[in-house]
C-alpha cells in the first residue's frame, strides 16, 4: 500500500537527445508482444507490441475505434488474442482470467465507469480491496471472529483512500446519482484499492474540462508518488498526454503507428494525418504550452 | 491523520479544505437514555411476549409458526440467488425436497440423530444447487430461468418418486427429535434454525462472499476487475443458497413428520416462496421474515376474516385469500416499492442499532437498486 516517504519514484529520464530512446530495463512491468485480435471480420488488433517500464505514465492514443480499449481488455483478461503473449512483472499471464491479473496487481478503470451503481461509495472500496482480504469467503459467511477485525482494517483502508483523494465526505453516498465527473475520481479510488502496481486508465479526463484536467494531471503525478505506480492511459486530452507521460503510443486502425516521447509524437506528421486531423494546429499549440510549462515545472 | 496530496506544483493554488472521515456528519448522534430505553424496550416486549406464549396455553397454533419459520428460511435461500447474486430459481420445490428427502432418508432409514439429519441435507442442498450453478454458468437470463424450471419438475415427477429414497406414495417418514415431539416444542427448534440462518446472511453480506456477490448482480466486468473470481462466487452463491434450502427442507419434513412427493409442487414450495422473498423485500432479511410470518397467519385468519365480513360468493380452499392477495402484493412491490416490507423493517433495523428513525437512508450495504443511472 502507498508508501508516503515522498521519494520521487520517477521513470528513469529519457534519453538526453530526446531520441524516444528509453533505457529498456530487462524486465518492464508490462510487455505486450504482437498481440492480435479478430472479432468475425473484423481485425481489431494486429502486431501490436506495448512496453511500460516501471514507474512510468505511458499514453496510449489514436482515433476513435483505433483499438486502444481492446488492448486494454486484452491486457487485463476480458479479451483473449489469438496471437501475441502478455507479461506482467516478466510473468506470462496471457492464459490467467482477468480477476487473477487484478490479484497479480493490474488495476483498471473502464471509459464508461466500472462500479457497483446500487451500492455507497466505501462498499465498493470494500469489494474492490476483495483480493487483499485475510479470510476466506467460508470464515467470513460463518461469522469467525478474525473476520471482524479485518473488516474494520479493510473499511479504515478504504477511507484513507478517499480521504488521500479529497472523496471521504462521499464515502456513504450511493454511486448512483454521483455526477459523471466524480464517478470517473471515484473509480480512480476503487482502482487504487485493489492495490495496484500497474494502473490502466482508460480515460480518466473524459468529461472534464481543461482545468479539471489539469487538475488531473496533477494528481496523477502525485499517485505514482504515494502509490508506487506505473500507469498506462487511454486519453483524448493531448495536453495532458503531453504534461504528465513519459512516453506514448499511438494506435491507427488497429495497429502501432507509431511510439516516442510525447514532444515528438504530437508532431510526428502522420499522427497530426490520423489523430488530430483538422483540428491539428489548435491541439499542437495547446500540446505545445503544455510542453513548455512541464519544461518549467522541471 | 488528515493527509492530502501534495501538489507537484510549487506555488499552485493551496488545495481546497478536505473533509476527513472523522468530520463526516451523522457520525455523531447518539441516542438519549429515554431513546436507548426505547430500543431495549422494543427488543424486550416481543421476546417477554414469547416467553409468555411458549409458557401458557395461548390459542395460536405453533404448527402455523413453525410453517412460517421454515417458509421465512426457504425464502431467504431464494434472496441470496434472486436478491444478491441476480441469479434465479423458479425450481425451489427441488431444493426444499431434495432437503426434506434427504433428511427423512437419513432419520428413519439409516437412523441418525436429526441433527445429523439437518446437517446431511444442507449438504446435499449445497451439492445439487451448486449442479444448478455450474448450468448458469453457461446459460443466463430466460433460458437459465427455464433450466431452473425444468430441474423443479423433473425433481417433482422423477426424483421425488424413486421409492427407495423416498417411500413413493407412501411417504418417507420423518420424525422429530426426542424431546421436541409437541409442536410447542418443534417451533423452538424451528426458530433456533431460523436464528443461525439469519446469523450466517447477516456475516455472509458483511464479508467477502456477500459483497462479490452484488458486484455480480451488478457486473461480471467490474466484480472481475476488483478481483472477484466470478465463476467461483456464482457457484459459492448457489452452494449457500443451496445450504439454506436444505435447511428448510429438513425442518419442513419433521414438522410434517411424513413428507411425499405431491407436498413439493411448483405452486405451493417454489412460487409461494418466490412471491414471499419478493414481497418481503430482496435483500431485505427483515422484510422476508416478517412477511413470512403475515403470510401465515394470513392463511390462519383471513378465511375467518372474510366470512365475518360477508364474503361468501367465492367457495375456496383456506390458502386462497393469502395466495390471491401476495400476488396482488408482489404485483404492486415490484412496481411501486421495490424494497418490499423492507422499507418498513430497515428503518427499524437502524432505529434499533443507535441511528435516527428516518425512512430514506442515504445507502447501506443493501442499497436499493434501480436509482438514477449516472452513465453519461
Amino acid at each position: 500500500m502507498p508508501v508516503l516517504d515522498g521519494a520521487d519514484r520517477r521513470a528513469p529520464a529519457p534519453g538526453p537527445d530526446g531520441d524516444g530512446a528509453r533505457r529498456p530495463t530487462a524486465v518492464p512491468v508490462l510487455r505486450a508482444d504482437d498481440v492480435s485480435i479478430r472479432f468475425g471480420g473484423l481485425q481489431a488488433l494486429t502486431d501490436v507490441s506495448v512496453r511500460v517500464e516501471e514507474f512510468e505514465i505511458v499514453g496510449l492514443i489514436g482515433p476513435n475505434g483505433a483499438g486502444k480499449t481492446t488492448i486494454f481488455n486484452c491486457i487485463t483478461g476480458f479479451y483473449r488474442p489469438q496471437r501475441g503473449r502478455i507479461l506482467f512483472k516478466g510473468e506470462d499471464v496471457s492464459d490467467l482470467p482477468p480477476h487473477e491479473r487484478s490479484a497479480l496487481g493490474m488495476g483498471r478503470t473502464f471509459q464508461n465507469v466500472g462500479l457497483v451503481k446500487t451500492e455507497t461509495v466505501i462498499d465498493n472500496m470494500l469489494t474492490a480491496q476483495h483480493a487483499a482480504v485475510e479470510y476466506g469467503a467460508v470464515a467470513g459467511t460463518l461469522g469467525s471472529p478474525p473476520t471482524f477485525g479485518a473488516e474494520r482494517r479493510l473499511r479504515r483502508q478504504g477511507e484513507a483512500i478517499l480521504e488521500l483523494l479529497g472523496l471521504a465526505r462521499l464515502r456513504d453516498d450511493p454511486v448512483a446519482g454521483l455526477p459523471y465527473g466524480t464517478l470517473k475520481r471515484v473509480e480512480i479510488a476503487t482502482a487504487l484499492a485493489t492495490d495496484p502496481d500497474l494502473l490502466l486508465l482508460d480515460e480518466p479526463g473524459s468529461g472534464m474540462g481543461p482545468e479539471e484536467a489539469d487538475r488531473l494531471g496533477d494528481e496523477l503525478l502525485a499517485l505514482r508518488r504515494e502509490f508506487d505506480l506505473t500507469i498506462v492511459m487511454i486519453e483524448h486530452h493531448v495536453p495532458l498526454v503531453v504534461r504528465v507521460c513519459d512516453y506514448v503510443y499511438v494506435l491507427n486502425f488497429g495497429q502501432l503507428l507509431t511510439e516516442g516521447l510525447p514532444g515528438e509524437v504530437q508532431r510526428h506528421p502522420e499522427v497530426v494525418a490520423a489523430y488530430l486531423g483538422d483540428e491539428a494546429p489548435e491541439a499542437e499549440e495547446a500540446a505545445e504550452r503544455a510542453l513548455e510549462e512541464r519544461g518549467v515545472e522541471a | 491523520m488528515a493527509r492530502t496530496l501534495e501538489r507537484p506544483s510549487a506555488g499552485g493554488t493551496p488545495s481546497p479544505p478536505r473533509t476527513t472521515v472523522s468530520e463526516l456528519p451523522g457520525r455523531g448522534f447518539q441516542p438519549t437514555p429515554a431513546g436507548w430505553a426505547a430500543r431495549a424496550a422494543a427488543v424486550l416486549a416481543p421476546l417477554m411476549v414469547g416467553v409468555w406464549y411458549v409458557r401458557s396455553n395461548a390459542p395460536v397454533r405453533s404448527d402455523a409458526l413453525a410453517t412460517a419459520a421454515v417458509i421465512a428460511i426457504g425464502a431467504l435461500s431464494l434472496n441470496v440467488l434472486v436478491g444478491y447474486t441476480g441469479q434465479i430459481s423458479l425450481g425451489h420445490q427441488a431444493f426444499i425436497g431434495i432437503g426434506a428427502f434427504t433428511s427423512a432418508y437419513i432419520i428413519s432409514e439409516s437412523h441418525q440423530p436429526f441433527l445429523v439429519g439437518v446437517v446431511v441435507a444442507l449438504l446435499v442442498g449445497a451439492v445439487q444447487a451448486v449442479v444448478l450453478g455450474l448450468i448458469a454458468l453457461r446459460v443466463r437470463g430466460l433460458y437459465f430461468a427455464l433450466v431452473t424450471l425444468a430441474w423443479g419438475k423433473v425433481a417433482e415427477q422423477c426424483l421425488f418418486r424413486l421409492k427407495s429414497f423416498t417411500r413413493g406414495g407412501a411417504g418417507a417418514e420423518a420424525p422429530r427429535p426426542s424431546g421436541f415431539t409437541t409442536d410447542k416444542a418443534y417451533l423452538v427448534v424451528c426458530l433456533v434454525g431460523l436464528a443461525l440462518i439469519l446469523l450466517v446472511d447477516w456475516r455472509l453480506v458483511a464479508t467477502k462472499a456477500g459483497r462479490a456477490m452484488q458486484a455480480l448482480r451488478e457486473s461480471p466486468q467490474v466484480a472481475a476487475n476488483y478481483g472477484v473470481d466470478v465463476k467461483g462466487y456464482t457457484l459459492y452463491a448457489f452452494a449457500v443458497a443451496g445450504a439454506y434450502a436444505g435447511v428448510a427442507g429438513a425442518l419442513f419434513a419433521s414438522r410434517r413428520l411424513t413428507v411425499q412427493s405431491g407436498d413439493f409442487d411448483f405452486a405451493g414450495i417454489a412460487l409461494t416462496y418466490l412471491i414471499v422473498t419478493v414481497v418481503g423485500g430482496l435483500r431485505r432479511r427483515g422484510g422476508i421474515v416478517a412477511f413470512s410470518l403475515l403470510y401465515v397467519l394470513g392463511g390462519e385468519y383471513l378465511p375467518d376474516l372474510a366470512r365475518a365480513i360477508g364474503v361468501r360468493t367465492i367457495e375456496v380452499n383456506a390458502g386462497y385469500y393469502i395466495q390471491a392477495l401476495s400476488a396482488v402484493l408482489a404485483i404492486l412491490t415490484l412496481i411501486f416499492q421495490p424494497d418490499g416490507l423492507g422499507t418498513i423493517t430497515a428503518p427499524v433495523g437502524r432505529w434499533l442499532r443507535g441511528e435516527r428513525f428516518q425512512l430514506a437512508h442515504g445507502g447501506g450495504a443493501l442499497g436499493r437498486g434501480g436509482g438514477g443511472d449516472a452513465r453519461p
